[in-house]
């Protein structure tokens, strides 16, 4: 579609008739924005919640389809096969806002719901009810997280979720849409300012000449016209010692990378890693410079949210002992790299920020500061900013809407008689990404101090294993020891577990495959086996 | 994790399982095990999916099918409530608090006795008090029942007319002696008996029904029927005395789909006449019912009873049945709810929130129920024996039910009449009658050696008045002057054996049980009354600063209306509290 | 056939006339939809207020907030009642006040001592009893409730509490969690966590809204900080996920001691456990304060470090030496391997500030496009 952004803010599901949640499990994940929806269930929207674990937005959902995991394709293939078959497609939208129609209606057709209801275990009268309710909504807005992404068809799962907006006409309206939840509180942002290796600030692809000059000259410097690689990709090249030197600024990859040992294993052949944080992480046991950061209350800054909102954190504290603002740092790694930077705090960066990103040009520091939140785009100063999105056109040339079509494919790795068990992480509601902060943080811990896995009491059962023992999981991978939980919730064959435990990590079981299109790795998809455990080790903090 | 399994008692179910536990570590195991909260029990699951079968789980059902764990069951466990909660998608607060609100739920948690098989409830209303219903709690309860019986008492089950009175499980025992109970116990006897009654086609053959058909069949219009309820002047009979044909306009007036809710959640102390009429002739409050629809234009009807009644509940369970399966018109759907044990919900409003499967908790007006009512659509709500008396008014026209009445007063009244009388019961009278009319012609003078002392003219919200004040016609509208009001028209006579005092504190009592707990006057103002005048010497600047907020500042009648009594014993009976 | 409740939207309020009636003697204005207490709000006149907190569906229970309406029987509670046009309401007679104030003895009544609340500095209640000058409490105490403390980051005492539910529409209606529930009857109505569970065994996901909330600390963080006045306010974001919430530290001795919600667009005033209770790393004795140098001759392996142990892997440095050290290693690298030797992960959780010179810094000081997150 031509963007990365959301096309609608969180609060548009008051306005939505139904709304469609797939592949996220909001009360953990963004427990606020469910909020918003919980409270939009109470006054008529439905929800149609889509996701191989009953999560508690399940109670407030008209519909909750429990799907089998992995076959994401197969059943919005479904969906998109009934409301064209059915002759719910808006017809005027699709002629006049999109291109490529004709290729998704030939994929779909082998899609009938006949078809996907044993792939995807949902009886095919349920899917053609979905179907009809989400098509025929008068506003329809669909929200997903990471359990689209995460798999080696990830791209494929958010274009079939693009292409039932694009069919229905649900998008460019409030209540409509396309509204990708989210995760870290400046993902949005990281991406917006360019924090990724094929886009300058503002999706600006590094491969387009005339904008990649706009750079050079803004920056005063040649830019290399090449992308440049992914996380995944870029382990891959420490461990193949193609890269052998890193900067890393607070993330943790010794934790939060797939097949977590390889990813150590290719850190420690790095020659030189400097790492930038608040505590000793696990990243850090690999560093030959460790350079004590700033936590979020000791800093200011702009931060940007799910909703295309740009907010101000403002500084509380003074870090502690030596530890230093994160800008500073920047700063002073850049003079020694040879950049004879000057800048004298965020207020003056973000006014080169604003040069940098036309979509956020007309957001001044001052109002940052009286208002405490603006919503891009939002180009001059003194514009409103744009909740909605896409109203009129795409941001692609041509401004139509693509139908991207997708088959249904599998996992890369399947579960078989050697590793029978679905394995699955994500996060849970105390806990945050790698447990930095939150293992740190007294109450959070308090509440969930121990690494537990996910697991049907039936499965239980048949292990004989009483919920609350230790079980040790085993992947092709790695092997982990946590306490059993037990889940009425979960299906019977698929275990589920957070990625912030050092003691029992589940990225050591997780398989390091990508998504070709995405390079997202499939955190949401490996094999493993399961028995009785031992002893869970103690963690390390 | 410690577990507990529930022993002796009635068997609830194989779920009698137990949630744990204390301190740091006990919560870690457990939340290690279990995450958050009461994991549910799958065998209480699929006991109650069994005990629910093909019903729907629709939220307002949760009353219903409450009751049908605790019929099965003899209580509500923590495992069969939270089964019940995941069934009907229902949080588990919402369950427990729609539970304990009523008193005919027991709610047994983890580690607590299952209460007995039987449990015998003894009325402890004011007319069964003054009947000696005390003494015989306090002789039942050293019975010697053992561990299978218990003996509780209960606000005023509806049966003044036959205090005392205590109900072994669902069979009421009328004058109830400890040889009774021993009798019921011993013959397994814990069902209402149901009375004599005119059934479906008695009725019919009486000429029933025939008013409905010829209302539906155009014969009489919707305008000329409400006119004729207008001019005969009928209030509603549940005690707010609205009159009902105008209530019919408005309503009809709403936009549809409009629904209608009967009350007949009789539980002012003292009042018994919505029974009386249901356990004799149901048909004639069914049509009169289906006349009111029919004319309001009526889509669905929640009849809300009682749960004390079981003998009117199983009549009109089996009556609706008869006359859903021989419609002379066609019908509405009719809904029959099952109250569970609160006076509260007799106020329209809380009555409304019951029906939906919830507490018995009044709304604040406005919005009127006429205009927001069952899930929140407009509705006409009425007393059972407003309806009951359409049909013969209709019939005979205005101008019979207008004819009636005494002391300037038109219409008739169902008094019922209890307390030192030769004659209790329910007595139809003019309206307008006085109580030393009432007593004399219709209720057989006082009992031997008992002098008329005072009386409630309007159950226990009512007031208290004196005997002196003998004379003033018994109506709507014409107690106000005196503090007091008529209400349901329960007539509860006291002698010179009984003082106003203690009968104020009985009333005060039952208001404290009964109050919901909503609001700050009623719900701590009730309380402080109770406290208050359980010292003996009442503290007159205090009771009274109490009666100012809770009349005024209370959300519904309630709360606004407990004080009467107290005030009325310094109004007209200074003597007993100087 | 079931019917579909209506659904309770506020009605446009576009071109809707304002209200004109009068308030102790004054006329007034309301605007479309804004009850009499909104009304008196904007136009300066304090009616006292418990149950009713802004935001949230008023309630009506407390009955603190009475009004005098002329030609109604009985008071009205004016955080409900919306006012109709030529209206003559009172809100500081006699009759008004009376309720006020025993409505406010009646609670102050049962609060433990029968005093100020030992649980939140400026109570609500005792704030209200202040202004209405109610001082002694004449009525009997009632049966107070055990405290529960089994939750790590909320105390409960519910002898503080006025049963003014407005934990339960925090729990219920704002949050949707559905924990909270106000069991039981009349004086013995109760506020419960699932089936009158311990706090800290039940489904309470911490989110603190009742905290929040509660107007007395009948409900209070842990620890008894509500009682603390904190030096300084800063309104700041949540540091956590994606959706952005607007917080508000509070900072005592150059410690955080609590966050509360701000009414920010993605949150109305509302967090989870984490924004609201999840603060406290930052003062955390693990953190790390001086720059540090891997010491010569000490091998990387895949093996995680134990922070315990990071000494004998690593030397404190200065700044200078630590930066010289760090960016001149780089540099070398960049000018041995070129480029594509290079790789910088910048954070999402970083500032929008960070992040900018962060890929600015890779892009244009290492060469490379290498950067991401």
């Amino acid at each position: 579609m031509g963007s990365g952004a959301v096309s609608n803010q969180v609060e548009d599901v008051a306005l939505a008739d139904v709304a469609i949640v797939i592949g996220s499990n909001p009360t953990v994940n963004h427990p606020v924005a469910a909020t918003f929806m919980k409270n939009a269930a109470k006054n008529g929207t439905k929800i149609i919640l889509m996701d191989p674990r009953r999560s508690d937005l399940a109670r407030h959902a008209t519909y909750f389809l429990q799907f089998n995991g992995d076959t994401d394709v197969a059943l919005l293939n479904g969906l998109l096969h009934v409301i064209i078959e059915e002759g719910l497609a808006n017809e005027a939208f699709i002629r006049d806002r999109t291109e490529n129609y004709e290729a998704l209606r030939a994929n779909v057709k082998d899609y009938s719901p006949e078809k996907v209801a044993p792939i995807t275990g949902i009886d095919a009268q349920t899917i053609r009810e979905v179907a009809r309710l989400y098509a025929t909504a008068k506003a329809a807005i669909i929200f997903w997280g990471m359990g689209i992404s995460q798999h080696v068809h990830g791209t494929d799962n958010a274009r079939c979720l693009i292409s039932l907006a694009l069919v229905t006409g649900q998008i460019g309206r409030p209540g409509t849409g396309l509204h990708p939840l989210r995760g870290q509180n400046n993902v949005q942002g990281a991406s917006d300012m360019g924090l990724i290796p094929m886009m300058f600030p503002d999706y600006v692809r590094v491969d387009n000449e005339d904008a990649r000059h706009k750079f050079e000259a803004l920056w005063n410097t040649k830019l290399d016209p090449k992308a440049g690689l992914t996380v995944t990709e870029i382990t891959e090249s420490a461990y193949k010692g193609d890269i052998t030197g890193m900067y890393i600024m607070g993330e943790n990859p010794a934790m939060s990378d797939p097949n977590v040992e390889h990813a150590r294993e290719a850190l420690a052949k790095l020659e030189h890693l400097v790492v930038q944080d608040i505590f000793f992480t696990e990243t850090a046991s690999y560093a030959d410079v460790i350079l004590p950061a700033s936590a979020f209350p000791e800093k200011t800054g702009t931060f940007t949210n799910t909703d295309r909102r740009v907010q101000l954190g403002r500084k509380a504290l003074d870090p502690p002992g030596d530890a230093r603002q994160d800008w500073w740092i920047i700063q002073e790694i850049a003079r020694r790299v040879g950049l004879g930077w000057n800048y004298t705090g965020a207020p003056d960066v973000f006014e080169e920020i604003r040069r940098a990103t036309p979509s956020m040009a007309g957001i001044t520091w001052e109002r940052l500061e009286a208002e405490g939140s603006c919503t891009y785009p939002l180009e001059h100063e003194g514009d409103p900013g744009e909740p909605v999105i896409f109203i009129e056109d795409f941001p692609r040339k041509g401004g139509r809407g693509l139908f991207a079509p997708a088959a249904y494919t599998h996992a890369d790795e399947m579960p078989d008689t050697a590793y029978p068990f679905i394995f699955t992480t994500g996060r849970q509601l105390e806990h945050w990404h790698t447990g930095s902060m939150t293992r740190r943080a007294s109450v959070l811990d308090a509440l969930e101090p121990d690494p537990v896995i996910s697991v049907h009491p039936d499965d239980l059962a048949k292990l004989g294993v009483e919920a609350g023992n230790p079980i040790t999981l085993e992947s092709r991978r790695g092997t982990l020891t946590g306490y059993a939980r037990a889940d009425r919730g979960i299906q019977r064959g698929t275990l589920f577990m957070p990625f912030v435990y050092n003691e029992a990590a589940a990225n050591l079981l997780t398989n390091d495959a990508i998504d070709p299109f995405g390079k997202i790795p499939e955190f949401k998809f490996c094999a493993v086996k399961v028995r009785k455990g031992e002893r869970v080790p103690e963690p390390v903090l | 994790m410690e577990t507990i399994d529930i022993t002796g008692g009635v068997p609830l179910g194989q779920a009698a399982r137990k949630m744990p536990v204390a301190g740091d570590e006990g919560r870690r195991k457990k939340r290690r095990g279990q995450g958050k909260g009461r994991p549910v029990d799958p065998v209480a699951l699929e006991e109650v999916r069994a005990l629910l079968g093909d019903e729907p789980r629709r939220r307002d059902l949760l009353i219903e099918h409450l009751h049908k764990i605790q019929d099965r069951y003899r209580a509500i466990s923590a495992a069969h409530l939270n089964a019940l909660a995941e069934e009907m998608r229902l949080a588990p607060a919402e369950v427990f608090e729609v539970a304990t609100f009523y008193h005919h739920f027991d709610v047994v948690k983890d580690g607590e006795a299952a209460p007995p098989a039987v449990t015998v409830r003894v009325c402890d209303g004011l007319s069964c008090e003054m009947a000696g219903a005390q003494n015989l709690l306090a002789m039942l309860r050293n019975g010697g029942y053992g561990e299978g019986v218990r003996v509780i008492t209960a606000p005023c089950v509806g049966r003044c007319d036959t205090a005392p009175v205590a109900v072994v499980n669902q069979n009421p025992l009328d004058h109830a002696t400890v040889a009774d109970v021993d009798a019921a116990l011993e013959s397994k006897a814990l069902t209402a008996a149901v009375p004599a009654y005119t059934g479906y086609d008695a009725y019919v053959a009486g000429g029933g029904y025939a008013l409905l058909k010829a209302c539906v069949a155009g014969e009489r219009t919707a305008d000329d029927v409400i006119a004729t309820m207008e001019n005969a002047g009928l209030r509603g009979l549940g005690g707010a005395g609205f009159p009902a044909g105008r209530k019919w306009k408005i309503v009809r007036s709403e936009s549809a789909p409009r629904l209608m809710a009967v009350n007949i959640d009789e539980g002012e102390p003292g009042t018994f006449k919505d029974r009386f009429y249901l356990e004799r002739d149901p048909h004639r409050f069914l049509e009169g019912m289906l006349i009111a629809a029919w004319a309001v234009g009526i889509a669905e009807i929640y009849v809300y009873l009682r749960d004390e009644y079981a003998a009117a509940r199983a009549i009109l369970t089996a009556e609706i049945a008869a006359l859903q399966a021989h419609a002379p018109v066609p019908l509405p759907p009719i809904h029959l709810r099952r109250g569970a044990g609160a006076y509260i919900c007799g106020e329209e409003s809380a009555m409304i929130e019951s029906i939906e499967g919830k507490k018995g908790m009044p709304r604040l007006r406005p919005p009127y129920v006429a205009q927001v009512g069952v899930f929140g659509r407009p509705t006409l709500e009425h007393n059972m024996e407003t309806l009951y008396w359409v049909r013969e008014i209709v019939e005979r026209g205005a101008e019979w039910f207008a004819s009636q009445g005494r002391n300037g007063r038109k219409g008739l009244r169902s008094f019922s009449v209890s307390g030192r009388v030769q004659k209790p019961g329910v007595h139809l009278a003019p309206a307008g009658i006085t109580i030393r009319e009432l007593i004399d012609e219709y209720a057989g003078g006082m009992l031997p050696g008992h002098t008329f002392y005072g009386y409630f003219p309007g159950g226990a919200s009512g007031g208290i008045l004196p005997a002196s004040m003998d004379d003033i016609p018994l109506d709507f509208d014409t107690l106000n002057k005196y503090g007091c009001f008529i209400g349901s028209a329960a007539i509860i006579v006291l002698s010179d054996k009984d003082t106003a005092k203690s009968a104020a504190l009985n009333m005060l009592r039952f208001f404290h049980d009964e109050s919901c707990g909503q609001c700050t006057p009623c719900r701590v103002g009730t309380a402080k009354a109770v406290a208050l005048m359980e010292r003996g010497d009442w503290d007159k600047e205090l009771l009274t600063d109490l009666s100012t907020v809770m009349m005024d500042a209370s959300i519904c009648g309630l709360g606004q209306a407990a004080p009467n009594p107290y005030l009325c014993v310094y109004k007209y009976f200074p003597h007993e509290v100087s | 056939m079931a019917i579909a409740p209506q659904r309770l939207k506020s009605s446009a309020t576009n071109g809707a006339a304002r209200v004109n009636f009068t308030l102790n003697g004054t006329p007034v204005a309301a605007q479309p939809d804004e009850t009499i207490l909104q009304a008196a709000d904007r136009h300066g006149i304090e009616i006292p207020r418990l149950c009713y907190k802004d935001g949230y569906r008023p309630d009506g229970n407390c009955r603190v907030c009475m009004v005098e309406i002329e030609g109604e029987r009985v008071l009205a509670p004016s955080c409900c009642r919306m006012p109709s046009e030529g209206m003559n309401v009172n809100s500081t007679g006699e009759r008004a006040t009376k309720s006020q104030k025993m409505v406010t003895e009646l609670l102050l009544t049962d609060m433990p001592g029968q005093t100020t609340s030992p649980y939140k500095r400026a109570s609500e209640l005792d704030v209200w009893a202040g202004k209405l000058g109610v001082a002694a409490a004449r009525y009997p105490q009632r049966e107070q409730w055990a405290p529960d403390l089994s939750h790590p980051a909320m105390s409960v005492n519910l002898d503080a509490c006025i049963q003014c539910g407005r934990c339960v529409r925090a729990c219920r209606e704002e949050q949707v969690n559905d924990v909270i529930g106000y069991a039981w009857r009349g004086e013995h109505a109760k506020i419960v966590f699932d089936f009158d569970d311990p706090m800290g065994v039940s489904s309470c996901v911490a989110c603190g809204e009742c905290v929040q909330a509660c107007p007395t600390g009948a409900l209070a963080p842990a620890n008894g900080v509500a009682l603390i006045e904190p030096d300084k306010k800063v309104d700041s974001a949540c540091p956590y996920c994606g959706v952005g919430c607007l917080l508000t530290y509070n900072i005592k001795d150059e410690k955080i001691i609590y966050v509360e919600g701000r009414d920010g667009p993605a949150n109305a005033s509302r967090l989870c456990v984490k924004g609201r209770f999840g603060f406290d790393y930052v003062h955390n004795p693990k953190r790390l304060t001086k720059p540090m140098i891997r010491k010569e001759g000490v091998a990387k392996t895949s093996a995680l470090l134990d922070p315990d142990d990071m000494w004998t892997a690593f030397r404190e440095a200065t700044w200078e030496e630590a930066l010289d050290l760090a960016g001149g290693k780089l540099r070398a690298i960049r000018e041995q391997r070129g480029p594509k030797g290079l790789a910088g992960f910048g954070s999402a959780k970083g500032s929008n500030e960070e992040a900018y010179l962060f890929q600015k810094l890779v892009r244009t000081g290492f060469g490379t496009n290498n950067v991401d997150h």
